[in-house]
């Protein structure tokens, strides 16, 4: 069976935790526990017939990823970049932020994803995707679920390719 | 123990360090903390952090470490927190790779309860701030749409204060002197007091329409107009109407047109008015025992005509500072010295867009106590020399000369001027026996009669005129304040009411209705008959061509008239008309044969569709005349009859 590191980085609180806790348990909870360092779990997905396992890295957010150690991203295949789209200072310096995880993870898909779709209107939305440089890959919601599972696979997927 | 065998027995019990191949094969473990070397399988699946760095082993460079602090594992059933350090080395001859596990668990649980205090208030302060921010803008949009508010409260006082104060001067002369026209006794003052209501209540409606205007220029719906228009007789006209307030004031009013400028021009005459209404009046209003003039010169430039207009006066001037404002709407209302420089203080801002949307210009010089100059000027195109062809009003051949008997001065003015305006010749008398005087000296086409006169009343003059033998004929319109008992005498009289207070547009449409052609258009072969020395069958034929053909060629002129397709139209003209004159309609035929001409020479025409409608009428009534008279012809019943 294939295994793939998946890294998942973004500041603290704005929803690492809790994608995962979705994805791989299917559970949310509404109480904020920080995370340090690292926990990894795993989820074996079937993508288009391929039974694929990926080992998850759930690091500690900090103000700037700067501060994560960078053996932490030694030997990753992918990355997910996380942010909390009710908290602007999450995605302010999302370019340089990103720019420097690519420095570390050169080559591998990365997903940019805004979380917590669940607190804002369809409105406020669009707003901040149309305020961001970048293309956003998916807006998720840990608390309902929503696009949690097509994140992780559409990441699964660019894994096999 | 010695001191290095406490220490070591303390750093031994914390770490556990392990060997394995890059399949993940236990080559050897210290086991501790976990019992490794009895596990079954590859290590990779008991520690997922292991497993994830499969790839990653064969990469590492020789000897070198790679620290991962804080690494949460569970293993055999216990969660705890390591720092592990990966280093590839030589292992008996082969290369293996070690892990050096340290639990640093009761370290890093001290440290999260830290984080966790410090993420949730950095949060926590950053949604405050965000919360200020939001309600720091929502006071700004709150103050900006209170003072946007308080703006357009005041301006709008402001302006309807100066709006309803403008409005009451005249309204108040008007109930005034109405107030005074009503004593009896007051009469020798009649004339006076009908001038002094006809001027206010004329500057009431200069008013209104001005605000209607400033509304319309600021929603840009104000159109132009390009008339031919005379210039001279337009200056004249409005110089005329100062001239009473220029006497009264001792003010020499004088107008001068260079003698190069043409005096038919094409342009927007309604507004040149106004625009020279508002500058004279206010000219003549700041002007005590002196001059007031307008003079016009211009030049010509590629076929337009720029005309130059001063306005000058020797009046009390205005201050320099405050020429800059004089334009500006409303500036006036605010500073309250709208007293000073005329009207609503929408008057001259007024003009200035009147002039500029008119591809002009004007400005303005001042001296005080000196008198002030207004400069503008406008671009006119040159108008036509022909007087515009009005056939309806050719009607006006067959009603000219109307008499009018009406004791009631007002009344009188106001009937007199209206038919006066309309082009007919007006006599007015007061009583009834004048009017069987003036009868019987001039020919009258109609008589205009009020009904309560002094002397002899409306309904005994008209008795006397009916049963005579002359004027029996003589259509006359009865004006009466109250309801008249006598209805069917007067319908046997062959005499209309016409309600008082007059109302113009229902007396234009009794005229209409004298001057109806069906009225007076009766077929007639008579011309059939020379023309084809009483040949019946060609008769016959020419009627029938008349029936079938000229409603049709009607529709084809209602439709060219519609698409405005001149020449079309004209042809159309041609071809119908000798149709007219075979029948005997000749009002028809000549007035088609005008209008014909009038389009040749590409002259206005007014009322066509009217004088179209009236001509359909008229062609209407001559087929049902020609069926009716049954003119022994044996023409064809037609279907469209
Ligand atoms: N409404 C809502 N709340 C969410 C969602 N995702 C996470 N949260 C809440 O956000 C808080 C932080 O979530 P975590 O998953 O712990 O965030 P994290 O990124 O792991 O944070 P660190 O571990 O400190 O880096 C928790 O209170 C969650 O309940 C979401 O999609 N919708
Ligand atoms: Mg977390």
């Amino acid at each position: 069976m294939i295994s793939k590191k998946v890294v998942l980085i973004g500041k603290y609180g704005v929803g690492k935790t809790s994608l995962i806790q979705q994805f791989v348990h299917q559970r949310f909870s509404e109480k904020y526990l920080t995370t340090i360092g690292v926990k990894i779990d795993k989820k074996t997905v079937n993508i288009d017939g391929t039974e694929l396992n990926m080992l998850i890295w759930d690091i500690a957010g900090e103000s700037t990823n700067t501060k994560i150690p960078k053996s932490y991203h030694l030997g990753a295949h992918g990355a997910i970049y996380v942010f909390d789209l009710t908290r602007p200072s999450t995605y302010e310096n999302i370019v340089s932020e990103l720019n420097n995880l690519k420095k570390l993870i050169s080559n591998v898909p990365i997903q940019l994803v805004g979380n917590k779709s669940d607190l804002l209107d369809e409105k406020n939305i669009h707003q901040i995707i149309n305020s961001l440089p970048l293309e956003i890959s998916f807006l998720t919601s840990a608390k309902t679920g929503k696009n949690v599972e097509s994140m992780f696979s559409a990441l699964g997927k660019a894994l096999l390719k | 123990m010695t001191l290095k065998e406490i220490k070591h027995q303390y750093i031994q019990s914390k770490s556990q360090f392990i060997l394995f191949d890059d399949q993940g094969k236990c080559l050897d473990s210290c086991d501790t903390l976990f019992q490794i070397s009895k596990l079954e399988g590859s290590i990779f699946s008991h520690i997922p952090f292991l497993e994830s760095m499969v790839e990653a082993f064969p990469t590492l460079p020789l000897d070198e470490e790679f620290d991962f602090p804080c690494i949460n594992l569970t293993l055999n059933g216990i969660e705890g927190y390591y720092d592990i350090i990966l280093k590839r080395i030589t292992y008996e001859n082969d290369i293996a790779n070690l892990c050096i596990l340290q639990d640093f668990t009761h370290h890093y649980e001290h440290l999260i309860v830290l984080q966790q205090e410090r993420n949730e208030s950095a949060i926590k302060s950053e949604f405050l701030e965000i919360r200020e921010r939001v309600l720091s803008l929502e006071k700004d949009l709150l103050t900006f749409q209170n003072e946007e508010l308080k703006r357009i409260q005041e301006f709008k006082t402001t302006f309807f204060a100066q709006i309803s104060h403008e409005l009451r001067t005249p309204l108040n002369g008007i109930v005034g002197l109405v107030h005074l026209l009503g004593f009896p006794y007051n009469n020798t003052k009649k004339e006076e007091y009908l001038q002094a209501l006809s001027a206010t209540s004329q500057h009431l409606v200069a008013i209104v329409n001005n605000i209607l205007d400033l509304s319309k220029i600021e929603s840009g719906k104000l159109q132009f107009e390009a008339v031919d228009f005379n210039l001279p007789d337009l200056v004249k006209d409005v110089c005329q109407s100062f001239v009473f307030s220029a006497q009264e004031k001792n003010i020499l009013l004088g107008h001068e047109i260079a003698e190069h400028i043409p005096s038919h021009l094409k342009g927007d005459e309604t507004k040149l008015k106004q625009v020279l209404f508002n500058l004279l009046g206010n000219a003549l209003k700041f002007t005590d025992n002196g001059t007031v003039t307008l003079s016009i010169t211009g030049q010509e430039n590629e076929g337009k005509w720029m005309l130059h207009f001063i306005v000058k006066d020797s009046g009390i001037g205005i201050e320099q500072d405050k020429l800059e404002k004089i334009f500006q709407p409303f500036e006036q209302a605010e500073k309250n010295t709208s007293r000073l420089y005329g009207g609503t203080g929408l008057g001259l801002s007024i003009v200035k867009q009147l002039i500029e949307l008119q591809h002009g210009n004007i400005h303005i010089n001042s001296q005080k106590g000196l008198g002030t100059e207004i400069h503008f000027s406008i671009p006119y195109d040159l108008g036509k020399h022909e007087e515009s062809i009005d056939l309806m009003h050719e009607k006006k051949y067959f009603l000219n000369h109307v008499l009018v008997a009406e004791d009631d001065l007002l009344s009188q003015k106001i009937v007199k001027e209206l038919l006066q305006n309309w082009g007919y010749k007006v006599d007015v008398v007061a009583d009834g026996r004048d009017v069987l005087e003036k009868i019987k000296h001039s020919t009258y086409d109609l008589l205009i009669i009020d009904h309560q006169m002094p002397v002899l009343n409306g309904m005994e003059t008209i008795k006397i005129i009916r049963e005579s033998e002359y004027f029996n004929k003589l259509p006359i319109f009865l004006l009466s304040g109250q309801d008249i008992n006598n209805k069917i005498l007067l319908t046997d009289w062959q005499v209309e009411i016409l309600r008082k207070p007059l109302n113009p547009d229902d007396l234009n449409k009794l005229i209409g209705k004298l001057s109806e052609p069906a009225d007076f258009e009766v077929v007639n072969l008579k011309y059939l008959e020379t023309i084809t020395q009483n040949n019946k069958i060609i008769i016959k034929e020419l009627v029938e061509i008349f029936i079938n053909k000229v409603p049709v060629e009607l529709e084809e002129m209602g439709e060219a008239l519609k698409k405005q397709e001149r020449e079309k139209l004209r042809l159309l003209i041609h071809k119908t008309k000798p149709n007219y004159k075979y029948v005997g309609l000749n009002q028809a035929f000549s007035a088609l044969e005008k209008w014909e001409g009038a389009i040749e020479k590409d002259l206005p025409v007014n009322n066509e569709t009217e004088l179209l409608q009236t001509i359909t009428k008229t062609v209407k009534a001559a087929i049902a005349q020609l069926y009716s008279k049954n003119l022994n012809l044996g023409i064809k019943e037609l279907k469209h009859t």
